[in-house]
C-alpha cells in the first residue's frame, strides 16, 4: 500500500504508467524544483527555463529511473546539475575573469533582486552558492543530511557545515535587517 | 541580539543536539534572554523558509508548454538484452527438464519402440 507520494510515483513507474507518474511527480516536486533552480541561478526567468528543460528531460528519462534512491532525490539531482551547467555557461559569457581570487565567491553570492516570497528568502539569495543549495534542500522537504549529500554530491560533513554556516549567516543578516 | 559565544553553535544545531547537550543548553537558555532571542530568530527563519519553499508555484504557462512538449516526445525506453537472454536460458532449462523427466519415466523408450515396431 503506497504511503508517500514517492511510493505512489514508484508504483506507477513499475506499471509503466509514465504519464500519471510524471504528472504526480511534477505536481509534488515542481515548485521545489523551481525553488532549487532559483536558489542556484538567482533569476526567476532563468530558473523557469531550467525547470522547463529539466521536466522534459525527466519525462524522457522516466523509464530509466532505478529505485535505489527516492524519486525526489533523483529529480533534484537532475535539476541541480542542469542549473550548474547553465551557471557555467553564463559565467563563460561574463566579461570578468572568475579565476581571479575573490571574484568567484562574489559572483556566486549575487542573486538577482526578485524575491519569491519573503524577506528571509531574499536574504537567503545573498548567501554563497554552496550554502544556498544546501539550505534550499534542507527547507524544501526537510530532507535528511544523507539525501542532501547525495543530491549535492558531497560528504555529509560538508553538508552539515554548509547548513550550519548558512543558518548562522542568515540569523545575523535577519537580525541586522530587522534592526534597521 | 548577540548570543553567548560558547552557545552560538549549539543553538544553531539545537534540533540535532544529543539529550545531554540539550539539557546544558536548556539550562543556559532559562537564564539568558539574548540566547533565547537568538534561538527564537533561528526558529522564525526556519518557519518562514519552510513556508516559502512550500508556497513556490510553477508558472502555469510554462507547465502547459512542458505538457505540450511531452505529448510529442515519448519516454526513452532503452532495450536491454538481458531479459531476452534470460528467456532463452529459461526455455532451454524447461525443455531439458521435460526431456529428462520423460526419459526417466520411460515414455521416450516406449515411443521409440512403438514407432520402430509400426508396419510402415
Amino acid at each position: 500500500m503506497p504511503t508517500t507520494r514517492d511510493d505512489e510515483i514508484r508504483a506507477l513507474l513499475v506499471r509503466k504508467r509514465f504519464t500519471e507518474a510524471f504528472e504526480l511527480a511534477m505536481s509534488a516536486y515542481g515548485g521545489r524544483m523551481l525553488g532549487l533552480a532559483f536558489s542556484i541561478l538567482g533569476d526567476r526567468a532563468e530558473a523557469e527555463d531550467a525547470v522547463q528543460d529539466v521536466m522534459v528531460r525527466i519525462w524522457r528519462a522516466l523509464p530509466q529511473f532505478r529505485a535505489d534512491s527516492a524519486v525526489s532525490t533523483w529529480i533534484y539531482t537532475i535539476t541541480r546539475n542542469r542549473c550548474l551547467t547553465m551557471l557555467k555557461q553564463r559565467r563563460a559569457h561574463e566579461p570578468v575573469s572568475l579565476d581571479e581570487p575573490g571574484t568567484r565567491e562574489a559572483a556566486e553570492s549575487v542573486v538577482a533582486a526578485p524575491a519569491l516570497e519573503s524577506d528571509v528568502w531574499t536574504l537567503l539569495g545573498t548567501l554563497p552558492l554552496p550554502y544556498r543549495q544546501a539550505l534550499t534542500l534542507f527547507y524544501a522537504e526537510e530532507k535528511s543530511y544523507e539525501e542532501i549529500a547525495r543530491i549535492l554530491d558531497m560528504p555529509i560533513g560538508t553538508v552539515k557545515t554548509h547548513i550550519h554556516r548558512g543558518r548562522k549567516l542568515l540569523a545575523n543578516l535577519y537580525a541586522e535587517a530587522r534592526s534597521k | 541580539m548577540t548570543p553567548c559565544a560558547p552557545f552560538e553553535d549549539r543553538l544553531i544545531d539545537y534540533a540535532d543536539l544529543r539529550p545531554g547537550d540539550r539539557a546544558v543548553v536548556d539550562e543556559h537558555l532559562a537564564g539568558c534572554p539574548a540566547c533565547r532571542e537568538y534561538l527564537a530568530t533561528l526558529r522564525e527563519i526556519d518557519t518562514k523558509l519552510t513556508a516559502d519553499m512550500r508556497a513556490i508555484q510553477l508558472n502555469p504557462e510554462r507547465y502547459a508548454e512542458v505538457r505540450r512538449q511531452t505529448e510529442s516526445v515519448r519516454p526513452v525506453v532503452r532495450a536491454s538484452r538481458l531479459p531476452e537472454w534470460l528467456d532463452f536460458v529459461a526455455a532451454c532449462a524447461v525443455c531439458a527438464f521435460g526431456y529428462g523427466l520423460a526419459w526417466h519415466s520411460g515414455v521416450i523408450a516406449y515411443l521409440i519402440s512403438t514407432l520402430s515396431s509400426s508396419p510402415n
